[in-house]
C-alpha cells in the first residue's frame, strides 16, 4: 500500500467530514463527488481549501476530478510536482 | 388597477427579530443603537450603531452559511418570516407569478472588506472563493428564489437609502397592473463593517455619541441632532392580489394603495423640498386620496442637519394647513438607518402602525428645533383608533424620493 496516497485519504474524509458535511462512511476512493453533495461549484470551494491543507496550488484548470480516488491522486501529483519544484527554483538563485 | 393586499411581515432589525417584537420596540421607545466595545475597530472616531443580534450558525449549516454574506442571512431569515406569516401563501401554486424585488445599498459589504483586508493588509492573494457569490448585490433576492422556488421575475434596485421603498413600490405596481399575483419585496443591509463604517464617518453625516446615553444619539428634528446612526437588518413584506389574498381568506395587515416616485436631480445628497414634496404627491394621486385622508406620516427622518429642516418644509407644502395636526415620526431614532433596507423596515413599521392603530414616537426629541414644527409624536406612542391612512417616506443620495401610501382594514 502506498503509504502516502493513504495519508492523503484520511486528511481529505476528515476535511469533508468535518467542513463540508459528508458522512465518513460514504467516503471512499470511488465515491463520485457529485453523488457526496459536492457540485461543480463546491468542488472549487474543497480545492481552496486542500491548497491549504496540503500547501499546494492547483492550475487554474484543475481537469476532471470525478471521484474521490482522482482527486486523492490529483493531490499527491501535486504534493510531488511542487516539493521538487521548490529546490530548482532555490538553485536558480 | 388591482388592489393590493400586505399578507406578511418579516423583520430582522437593531431592536428585534420578529414583525411583533419590532413592532414591540417600537411602541415601547427601545433603542437599539449602541457604542461598540473599545477593542473593536479603535480607529473609528464613530463609534455609535445599531447592531442586530443575530447568530447566522443558529438559522444555517456550516457549509451555506460560508456561502452568505451576513446581508443574505439577515434577508432569508426575514423571507422565511414573512412568507410563514403569509399562511399558506403557495397552496394553489401560483410560483411562476410570484416575483422577488429586494433593495440594497451594499450587498455584501462584509465580504467585500475581507478581500480587501487579505490583499491589501495581509498581502495575501489567497481570496476566498464564493467571494463574488457573496459580495454581489443580487444575492439575497436569488437565494430567497431557490429557497422558496419563486420563478418569477428576480430583481435587486439599488438606489441607497430609498433602495428598498423602491423594491416595494415597484412589486406593487406588477401586481397592480395584474402582471403578477404575489411578490417577495423589501431590503436588506449589513453595512457594519470598518471599511463602510470608515467611509460614513469621512463623509461626517454620522452622530456624534450623547454622552450620557449612546442609545439616545439619534436625534431626529431635535435642535440637538447631530446626524444618523448606521444600522442593518432585514424587512420584507409579501404583497398580494387582494382578490386572491380574499379567495383565500388570508389575514390581511394592510392594503398598500400608492406609490410615489421623483428625483430632485440636483445635488447628489443635498435633498429638495420640490423632489420629496413630488413623491408625495404621486402617491397620493396613486392611491386617490386627498392629503387630509393621511393619518401619519412614517418620516424619512435621518437627523442629519440637511434632511428633517427639508423633509418638515415638503410636508408642509404637500399637506399645506393640515400639515401641524398630522402626526408624522421618525423610527430611525429606535433602528438606526438601515440604508437600503430602511425603506423595508420603515413601510413595515408603517403597516404595524395602522394595523394596530398605535403611531410609534420619535424619540430622543427633547429639544425642538424651530425649523422642525410638525407634531413629531416625541417620546412616547401615541394610540389613535381612527387611523386608517399612512405614509412612508424614503429619500435618497443620489436623489431618489419615494413615499408609499397604506391603509387599514376596516374593523
Amino acid at each position: 500500500m502506498n503509504l502516502s496516497a493513504d495519508g492523503t485519504f484520511e486528511r481529505l474524509q476528515r476535511i469533508l467530514s468535518k467542513e463540508f458535511e459528508v458522512a465518513t462512511d460514504v467516503i471512499a476512493p470511488t465515491a463520485r463527488l457529485d453523488s457526496l453533495g459536492i457540485d461543480s461549484l463546491a468542488v472549487i470551494e474543497v480545492i481552496f481549501r486542500l491548497e491549504d491543507e496540503f500547501k499546494i496550488s492547483f492550475p487554474q484548470d484543475p481537469g476532471e476530478l470525478p471521484t474521490i480516488g482522482a482527486l486523492v491522486s490529483a493531490i499527491d501529483q501535486l504534493v510531488a510536482q511542487q516539493r521538487v519544484q521548490a529546490p530548482s527554483k532555490a538553485e536558480e538563485l | 388597477m388591482r388592489r393590493v393586499a400586505v399578507t406578511g411581515l418579516g423583520i430582522v432589525s437593531p431592536i428585534g427579530n420578529g414583525a411583533r417584537t419590532f413592532f414591540n420596540s417600537l411602541v415601547q421607545g427601545h433603542s437599539g443603537v449602541t457604542r461598540m466595545p473599545d477593542e473593536l475597530h479603535p480607529r473609528l472616531n464613530c463609534r455609535v450603531v445599531a447592531p442586530v443580534a443575530f447568530d447566522g450558525a443558529a438559522h444555517f449549516g456550516p457549509v451555506r452559511l460560508r456561502m452568505l454574506d451576513r446581508v443574505s442571512q439577515f434577508a432569508l431569515v426575514a423571507a422565511a418570516e414573512a412568507i410563514a406569516d403569509a399562511g399558506a401563501l403557495f397552496e394553489t401554486g401560483d410560483r411562476e407569478t410570484t416575483g422577488v424585488f429586494i433593495g440594497t445599498g451594499m450587498g455584501g459589504a462584509q465580504t467585500t472588506d475581507d478581500g480587501y483586508k487579505s490583499f491589501y493588509e495581509e498581502h495575501s492573494d489567497r481570496v476566498k472563493p464564493y467571494s463574488v457569490l457573496l459580495a454581489m448585490n443580487n444575492a439575497a433576492a436569488g437565494w430567497i428564489a431557490i429557497d422558496h422556488h419563486l420563478l418569477g421575475p428576480n430583481l435587486t434596485y439599488s438606489s441607497a437609502c430609498s433602495s428598498s421603498a423602491v423594491a416595494i413600490g415597484e412589486a406593487w405596481k406588477r401586481i397592480a397592473s395584474a402582471e403578477l399575483e404575489v411578490m417577495i419585496a423589501g431590503g436588506t443591509e449589513a453595512p457594519l463593517t470598518f471599511g463602510t463604517l470608515k467611509a460614513w464617518e469621512a463623509l461626517k453625516t454620522m452622530a456624534t455619541e450623547d454622552p450620557e446615553d449612546a442609545s439616545a444619539s439619534c436625534k431626529p428634528f431635535a435642535k440637538d441632532r447631530s446626524g444618523l446612526v448606521l444600522g442593518e437588518g432585514a424587512a420584507i413584506v409579501v404583497l398580494e392580489s387582494w382578490d386572491r389574498a380574499a379567495a383565500r381568506g388570508a389575514r390581511i395587515h394592510a392594503e398598500l394603495t400608492g406609490y410615489g416616485l421623483s428625483t430632485d436631480a440636483e445635488h447628489i445628497t443635498r435633498p429638495t423640498v420640490e423632489g420629496q414634496a413630488r413623491a408625495m404627491v404621486r402617491a397620493l394621486e396613486s392611491a386617490q386620496v386627498s392629503p387630509a385622508d393621511v393619518g401619519y406620516i412614517n418620516a424619512h427622518g435621518t437627523a442629519t442637519l440637511a434632511n428633517d429642516g427639508v423633509e418638515t418644509a415638503a410636508i408642509k407644502q404637500v399637506f399645506g394647513t393640515d400639515a401641524r395636526a398630522l402626526p408624522v415620526s421618525s423610527t430611525k431614532s429606535m433602528h438606526g438607518h438601515l440604508l437600503g433596507a430602511a425603506g423595508a423596515l420603515e413601510f413595515a413599521a408603517t403597516v404595524l402602525a395602522i394595523e394596530n392603530r398605535v403611531i410609534p414616537p420619535t424619540r430622543h426629541l427633547v429639544h425642538p428645533d424651530p425649523e422642525c414644527d410638525l407634531d413629531y409624536v416625541a417620546q412616547s406612542a401615541r394610540p389613535v383608533a381612527t387611523l386608517t391612512t399612512a405614509m412612508s417616506n424614503s429619500f435618497a443620495f443620489g436623489g431618489t424620493n419615494v413615499s408609499l401610501l397604506c391603509r387599514a382594514i376596516p374593523g
